[in-house]
């Protein structure tokens, strides 16, 4: 008998561990704090997009129809190979499921997902353009994404008469420009440097106006990429009622228990709030470096690009009056933006996996696990704490990020090729 | 001489979360207010109601000496953050004087995470120079 006991033992304290990793049932009740902050996460407290004083055709009908063209135009790149649709693509809520992203060559960034975004003041990972057209200039010229330029743009716009018909009616007469030069951007490489200085004062201001116009026609498009109502928004909308976790079937138990960690222990809530599960701000938390790469300086660099960047809400190209660009004017610059990343919303990011500015991580068990360990960051500090989740918790907190995924709010003809363009290829 | 010793004053701004709301977390922002080390009374009124986060806004910040009357060029500067998290606001803000005697205008504020903030303003006029905390829940 005696030699039983170290037995019994030995499995009281097995059964002790497996119930203290694997039995975590959901609260019985929210409290009305709960319950409001639960509420304040739906859809239904999505307030109306911010209007973009910087861009007085962002909500023009027609401004998104040449938005949506140039978007899915692969003529907008060197290779006649790479449009933005190359990188961010429908089908995957505009991700693209590498980890860097692929345009003519590998880039040192995972591709954002566009989702939602034009709720955000700031854009790219660091946070290094203040308004979505001048982002949607950007990667037109990087090398490795379309590596065009200002000047081939400006010519192929003036030379499709389809394009030229469409952007005449939003923006007005297009201005003459030299056409077929060859390729002319202040920011590209030394031969293209070259050919923009041969260029005179009044052509490249001309080649910039539709560079800047394009830009603002691409946001005006990405304007309509909104998210769809998921199960976690009707659960949400029925705490109106009740503060009963039960009140109603949208979520399982799991999932239940899943958002009391989200809101709580796990605390996801305070960078990931509000209806688009994004605070729009930026975090260092203690994300490996990209292999290859040194550990980036984040929003500490991109407020400074920001403020310099000659398509920001002060420059030239802007419709906005300089007391309208409160964001750039009240930009925070301190160290505690040193290797600080943009939280990206959580909006059907079960379907956009890998993660990270990097895509450092593959998985969301992954990224779960990362944030309950809380590394020390490689630059500066790692804002998150480790969060000692236990097993049971973190397949919760998992299962409730697939409640968060919907078709998008946006007509299906918004999320493919326009259907003119293709028409027009039909009859060539 | 005696000196006054610096007190500080921490206001508890109180919290309504509306139980029956399909709206966010609708904070009654009520005003805080703080005396300074020599009697003098500053009142922060945000001008977004109800006060909810993610949003860039403005308050007015009121400056009276202790008998009531508004005081005018005094430099105030205004900074917060969250203790727990150890870390500012996720903005730069700015005071500057309004045309209206004793109030001053606290631009680019926002509020990026639920939770307990707190909110620090340093009057300086003529000489004399205070700071005072409030206590904020978001």
């Amino acid at each position: 008998m005696k030699t039983l006991i170290p037995l019994i033992l030995l499995l009281a304290a097995g059964l002790g561990y497996a119930t203290y990793q694997f039995w975590a049932p959901p609260p019985g009740s929210w409290t009305a704090a709960e319950a409001a902050l639960i509420r304040s996460m739906s859809l239904s407290a999505l307030p109306p997009l911010p209007a973009d004083p910087s861009n007085r055709v962002a909500d023009d009908p027609l401004a998104a129809e040449l938005g949506h063209q140039l978007f899915f135009d692969e003529r907008l790149s060197s290779t006649g190979t790479v449009s933005c649709a190359t990188c961010h693509q429908p089908e995957h809520y505009f991700t693209d499921q590498l980890p860097l992203a692929v345009g003519k060559s590998l880039g040192p960034r995972h591709t954002p997902g566009l989702v939602g975004l034009s709720h955000s003041p700031w854009f790219y990972w660091d946070g290094r353009k203040d308004s979505q057209w001048a982002q949607a200039l950007a990667p037109l010229e990087a090398a490795h994404e379309h590596d065009f330029s200002r000047s081939e743009l400006a010519s192929l716009i003036s030379s499709d008469a389809g394009l030229t018909a469409l952007y005449e009616k939003v923006f007005g007469a297009l201005p003459e420009v030299p056409m077929n030069t060859a390729p002319a951007t202040p920011d590209g490489d030394a031969d293209k440097i070259a050919a923009w200085q041969a260029l005179d004062a009044e052509q490249q201001q001309a080649i910039n106006q539709i560079y800047a116009n394009a830009g603002k026609a691409l946001a005006a498009y990405q304007r309509k990429l909104q998210p769809g109502r998921s199960r976690f928004d009707d659960y949400a909308d029925a705490l109106d009622d009740s503060v009963d976790t039960r009140t109603n079937d949208s979520l399982t138990d799991t999932e239940i228990a899943g958002l009391a960690l989200f809101i709580g222990k796990a605390d996801c809530v305070s960078c990931h709030n509000g209806p688009l599960l994004s605070n729009h701000e930026f975090h260092n938390t203690g994300v490996l470096a990209v292999d290859g790469q040194l550990p980036p300086m984040g929003r500490y660099e991109g407020v400074r690009m920001a403020r310099q960047d000659s398509f920001n809400c002060l420059g030239p190209y802007s419709d906005a009056k300089p007391e309208q660009c409160l964001e750039l004017r009240f930009a925070l610059d301190s160290n505690e933006l040193v290797g600080a990343h943009k939280t990206p919303t959580l909006r059907n990011v079960s379907e956009t996996a890998p993660y990270m500015h990097g895509g450092q991580i593959a998985t969301m068990a992954e990224v779960i696990q990362h944030y309950n360990e809380a590394p020390v960051s490689m630059l500066s500090h790692n804002e998150a704490k480790p969060l000692g989740l236990r097993a049971a918790e973190l397949r919760q907190l998992e299962a409730f990020m697939h409640s968060l995924t919907a078709p998008l709010a946006t007509a299906p003809r918004w999320l493919q090729a326009p259907a003119s363009a293709q028409g027009e290829q039909a009859l060539e | 001489m005696k000196k006054p010793s610096p007190r500080r004053f921490a206001v508890v701004l109180n919290l309504l979360f509306l139980l029956l709301s399909s709206t966010p977390p609708a904070v009654a922002a009520e005003p805080l207010q703080a005396e300074l080390a020599n009697g003098w009374t500053i009142e922060l009124r945000s001008q977004l109601q109800p006060l909810v986060i993610n949003r860039l806004h403005s308050w007015q910040l009121i400056l009276r000496d202790s008998n009531g009357q508004p005081l005018n060029g005094a430099s105030i500067e205004v900074t917060g953050g969250m203790p727990d998290h150890d870390h500012g606001l996720p903005t730069a803000p700015l005071v500057s004087a309004t045309a209206e005697d004793g109030i001053y205008l606290l631009q680019g504020m926002r509020f990026h995470m639920p939770g307990y903030w707190q909110l620090r303003a340093v009057v300086e006029k003529d000489g004399f120079s205070d700071e005072v905390v409030f206590d904020l829940q978001l």
